[in-house]
């Protein structure tokens, strides 16, 4: 009879085949969320637009990225130079860009939209330009940048996102199958204290300061009159910016952005919910969008379908 | 005691003013007045004594009794009840397909072996086999006319005949094998065409992200087709980046209603598919292909880079459905003839999963040179955007496996059309089991999902048409339970994706003590307080 037993399963073993391994990514998707509005927060858009110009410039399209700006830092009657928005006070890389697609502006950025936006459970009017329409093949970039505390992230000058707020919405994505792998960047003082809270699987995140610390913005520029950039974004960008869409630059060396002495915060990384080899990922699989192709060989003979 | 006080206070006044004349008289009136306070103060202190407590009494009553009960109830998160105990049924029974199989062979032992054989095969899978002898008198015919005789829905028919020479597929649900084949090939060829692989697969990854099928081509194919859903966009895009320089005649409507609409109207029962067709002009390849011999050709890895730069410009983002993509690209008179190339192969088509094709269209030189119209062949356009839809919506292609009976049509073959039911049920089935599952356990997870009397009564919907797609299944009817699966697959989805599910996001609970103990504790501590009086106000005038 054990033998019947260990046969049967032997055999349905055999039939289903089954091994464990992660198998790639099929598109990519990017959230960008800059949090605080006014005027003496020009560097936080700077630090969202920043990460968009990468993530585009790497290909992934723009109605794959969802870009939350609380203000509209270019077109304020403050800019001294409008429809621009610069990371550096020599005005070297404008990267508010040529094109750039807000999906949700002003007062829409709220904790409300930004979880309904996670979760998929939107108004049925949504339109597609406001939805994160992802899948069980999809890596996901989320960047959240403003002003944070211990716990939580604040929304405006009214609200806020708790760590374990979000770590529930990143739960509920993943019961969901809304995503393969997240790459979960954000740049706010004590910004470890947001990823503390994540339980779900395949989550890489970092952030530029661990709890207690604050994130510091990088230089002022005299002309704007206010800092323009935090100093963990510029860096970051420093680096994607010598990205190329076919270089193999692994996540390894990203998380090594920006070390103690150029930050003056230190930066965060949790790897234990990610269970890939941070040396073999390439970069591009978070901040790039490279599609699987195969060329077709055989084609069906369709000559005789009827008129 | 006001009234009294007032009229004290009246007569002080009448007092004053005739104070001259009668001034012992005011004295004795005072006097008397004040022994009536006295007296009506001690009745006042035993009214006021019960009043007070039982006005706190009654306050307590209100607060502690109804009060707390009502906030509790208010504050509490709506959860109209769903069928726990069916859901997490759903997670463990297993999937059945009953499948019939008919056997035809001239030698009643031989099928009697095929099918004693065939329950050893498919002990253990997913199908439940009901192998049956078939009622077919003589397969001595000509295999036209054995492909007149026609196999129900769902089930398969072995007829052993001379007139093949190896297995052999119709175009309806018969399989032609020649005497003496071996039995074990005969059922290679069963657990292929019933796609027994795929389908654990497909269940097996979407509820073990990350566990697949050790089959490399099951794992493909899977991860080409695209994502459920019950509707899809077809888009055809038509890009000439020179117009100037080459004038294109085609209309696509055409060629989309004869090849792509009759394999659409096969699918209907599976989603709806809505066709649109556009033309763009002016769009650059971005990469720039090289020359090798007298073709320029784009390698695979070069390929890969011009899908994104396009898709920015094909406007697909306009509906909420998975949109299938084909693009035919028509090549600038400058890079003709232009060519993919992997493995000193050349094609013109390629294709990227669930995104769809793109294909070049390589005009003749006499177009580009002069100016006359070019007018490109429907068929060879087709040919690869049908190819290319048949992969992406999961048709299975077992040409690489066993012969076939030409069909030449763009249309499916029956069996093929069974397996896409399966395919289709297998798929929307899991999908809603897991999101009912994870429904029910985020739950209990989460404690601040509100589930409203509408949600409810879609779980149970979804609850009660996942069950009768297995009931359907084992009855082996595959048309009710792909309808059922669909039903299921829908309203889970419009459960887990409600906007109400979020009711209660700005307010945790943590939030519901922080907002309302400022509000509420400073009324509560005197009456609380006050609990200690009545207390003791009731033990003395009840118990003396």
């Amino acid at each position: 009879m054990k033998s019947y037993f260990l046969l049967s399963f032997l055999t349905y073993a055999n039939f289903l085949n089954i091994h464990v391994c992660l198998a790639n990514h099929s598109n990519n998707w990017a959230v960008l969320v800059d949090t605080s509005r006014f005027w003496f927060n020009y560097r936080h858009v700077a630090n969202v637009l920043s990460i968009y110009r990468s993530v585009k410039r790497l290909g992934i399209p723009d109605s794959q990225i969802i870009l939350m700006v609380a203000d509209d830092m270019a077109c304020n009657p403050r800019n001294p130079s409008p429809a621009t928005v610069f990371n550096n006070a020599d005005q070297q890389l404008n990267v508010y860009g040529d094109d750039v697609e807000v999906d949700f502006r002003g007062y829409e950025v709220t904790v409300e939209n930004f979880v309904r936006l996670l979760t998929g459970r939107l108004p049925p009017d949504t339109p597609r330009s406001k939805q994160l329409l992802t899948d069980e093949g999809s890596n996901i970039l989320i960047y959240l940048t403003g002003h944070g505390g211990d716990g939580f992230l604040k929304f405006q000058d009214s609200e806020e996102v708790t760590s374990q707020e979000l770590a529930d919405a990143l739960e509920q994505m993943w019961q969901k199958r809304r995503y393969h792998e997240i790459f979960f960047m954000i740049d706010t003082c004590q910004a470890s204290s947001m990823y503390e809270k994540f339980y779900s699987p395949n989550i890489l995140a970092m952030a530029s300061s661990l709890v207690g610390e604050d994130s510091l913005s990088h230089h002022v520029d005299p002309a704007i009159g206010v800092y323009i950039i935090d100093r963990y974004t510029f860096y970051a960008l420093k680096f994607l910016e010598n990205v190329k869409l076919k270089s193999r630059i692994s996540m390894k060396s990203f998380l090594g952005v920006c070390p103690k002495q150029d930050c003056i915060s230190t930066v965060g990384v949790r790897i234990d919910l990610f269970h890939r080899d941070l040396a073999k990922v390439p970069i591009t699989d978070f901040f790039g969008s490279v599609r699987p192709v195969e060329l077709t060989f055989d084609f069906l003979d369709i000559s005789n379908t009827p008129l | 005691m006001m009234i009294e006080d007032k009229s004290c206070s009246e007569q002080s006044i009448m007092d004053t003013l005739v104070d001259d004349k009668q001034p012992t008289d005011t004295v004795k009136t005072l006097e008397n007045d004040v022994s009536n306070d006295e007296v009506w103060e001690i009745i006042d202190k035993e009214d006021d004594e019960d009043l007070r407590n039982l006005s706190a009494g009654v306050y307590a009553f209100i607060l502690l009794i109804i009060g707390i009960p009502l906030w509790w109830r208010m504050t509490e998160v709506q959860r109209h009840p769903l069928p726990y105990a069916e859901i997490s049924q759903l997670g463990t029974v297993d999937v059945v397909i009953s499948t019939d199989i008919f056997v035809y062979t001239k030698n009643p032992f031989v099928t009697d072996r095929i099918i004693e054989q065939m329950y050893t095969t498919f002990n253990s899978t997913m199908f439940k086999i009901n192998a049956q002898p078939s009622t077919l008198i003589n397969s001595d015919r000509s295999l036209n006319e054995l492909e007149m005789v026609i196999t129900p829905l769902g089930s398969l028919q072995l007829i052993e005949t001379n007139s093949v020479d190896d297995i052999i597929v119709g175009i309806g649900r018969n399989i032609y094998f020649p005497p003496n084949t071996d039995i074990e090939l005969l059922m290679d060829s069963l657990l292929r065409l019933l796609q027994t692989d795929a389908l654990s697969d497909s269940m097996i990854s979407m509820l073990n992200p990350g566990n697949h099928s050790d089959d490399q081509q099951v794992v493909t194919d899977r991860q080409r087709r695209v994502r459920p859903s019950s509707d899809y966009n077809v888009l055809l895009t038509v890009v000439n980046p020179e117009p100037e320089k080459l004038h294109v005649d085609w209309k696509p409507e055409i060629p989309l209603n004869r090849y792509l609409q009759p394999l659409l109207d096969q699918l209907k029962l599976i989603s709806n598919f809505s066709v649109q067709s556009q033309w763009l002009y002016l769009i650059d390849l971005v990469q720039k292909p090289p020359k090798l011999n007298t073709t320029f050709v784009l390698d695979k890895n070069h390929a890969q880079y011009i899908i994104t730069p396009l898709e920015k410009k094909l406007g697909s983002g306009v509906s909420r459905n998975p949109c299938i993509h084909f693009v035919v690209y028509v090549t600038p008179c400058s890079y003709i003839p232009l060519y993919f190339h992997e493995n000193d192969q050349l094609t013109t088509a390629m294709m990227s999963a669930r995104w769809g094709g793109v294909q070049f269209l390589n005009a003749n030189e006499i177009s580009c040179n002069e100016s006359v119209s070019f007018i490109p062949d429907d068929l060879s356009i087709m040919t690869p955007i049908i190819t290319q839809f048949h992969s992406l919506i999961g048709v299975p292609n077992m040409s690489k496996h066993m012969s076939l009976i030409p069909l030449k049509s763009s249309t499916l073959r029956q069996w093929q059309l069974d397996s896409m039911y399966r395919l289709k049920i297998i798929e929307q089935y899991t999908n809603t089991r897991i999101t009912l599952t994870s429904l029910s356990r985020l739950l209990g997870e989460i404690s601040n999902i509100v589930i409203i009397k509408e949600v409810g009564k879609a779980v149970t919907e979804s609850v009660e048409a996942a069950t009768k797609v297995l009931h359907c299944l084992e009855r082996g009817q595959l048309e009710e339970a792909l309808e059922y699966s669909k039903i299921a697959f829908e309203t889970s989805e419009f459960a887990f994706t409600h906007p109400s599910l979020l009711a209660l996001l700005y307010f945790p609970d943590d939030q519901k003590y922080a907002v309302y103990i400022p509000l509420f504790l400073p009324v509560m501590i005197p009456v609380l307080m006050s609990l200690k009086g009545v207390r003791k106000w009731i033990y003395f005038k009840y118990n003396i």
